[in-house]
């Protein structure tokens, strides 16, 4: 899990959220009803320049 | 150039595997890619531009061939705007009756209870089994206006 996520990921497992790491690099986030609901990278990307 | 974050929200009902399929495509951005229960899903994206319009246009012409659903609120702001309003609280604060009895000056949590009946005071914003709640801010505007009455001396000893 990237460090930046740790924080709300441990709020999100106190309020009955379920969170995965999984073998493809990401943190996944489902909700209190078991529905997926996001993904956060190990390494985030940085934002496009237009 | 400006940093804009553009929120694009859609109705639909992707699977977690097109969800990622999505936010992969949409890389160059930095998106995130979300589902909303009850609304459909969101992406955010993230774009340089000199504009917000032209923000909201590239973000929206490069993710509307790719999205699995149906675009039904695009929203831009200034990606400082947009960890500012991320950072906001979206709940207020909430009082029970005992904070209630110090915010009016350390009456007793039967007083409160009486002063329930008076139409001036804020309506609970939920009844539980074990009391109601309010927002602190309607109490804090209702300690602010209350006419507080006298009560009973209190008594400074008994009678022999």
């Amino acid at each position: 899990m990237n460090s930046d996520i740790r924080d709300i990921a441990n709020w999100a497992r106190s309020q009955g959220w379920d969170i995965n790491d999984t073998a493809d690099g990401y943190t996944r986030f489902f909700d209190p009803e078991g529905a997926y609901i996001c993904r956060y990278p190990a390494t985030p990307a940085t934002h496009f320049a237009a | 150039m400006i940093n804009w974050t553009v929120t694009l929200t859609y109705e639909g009902w992707p699977t977690a595997n097109e969800l990622d399929d999505f936010e992969d495509a949409l890389m160059t951005f930095d998106a995130l890619v979300s589902s909303v229960p009850g609304l459909g899903f969101q992406a955010i994206l993230h774009v340089d531009s000199a504009d917000m319009i032209g923000a909201t246009m590239v973000a929206r012409d490069y993710a509307e061939p790719l999205a699995p659903g149906k675009l039904i609120e695009l929203r831009a702001m200034t990606s400082e705007r947009h960890v500012a309003q991320a950072d906001e609280p979206n709940l207020p604060e909430l009082v029970s009756v005992a904070e209630i009895a110090d915010m009016l000056g350390g009456v007793s949590r039967q007083r409160v209870h009486q002063l329930r009946s008076n139409l001036a005071f804020p309506k609970p914003l939920a009844e539980l089994r074990t009391g109601a709640v309010w927002d602190a801010r309607s109490i804090t505007k209702f300690a602010a206006q209350w006419d507080r009455k006298p009560g009973r001396p209190a008594k400074i000893g008994h009678a022999s």
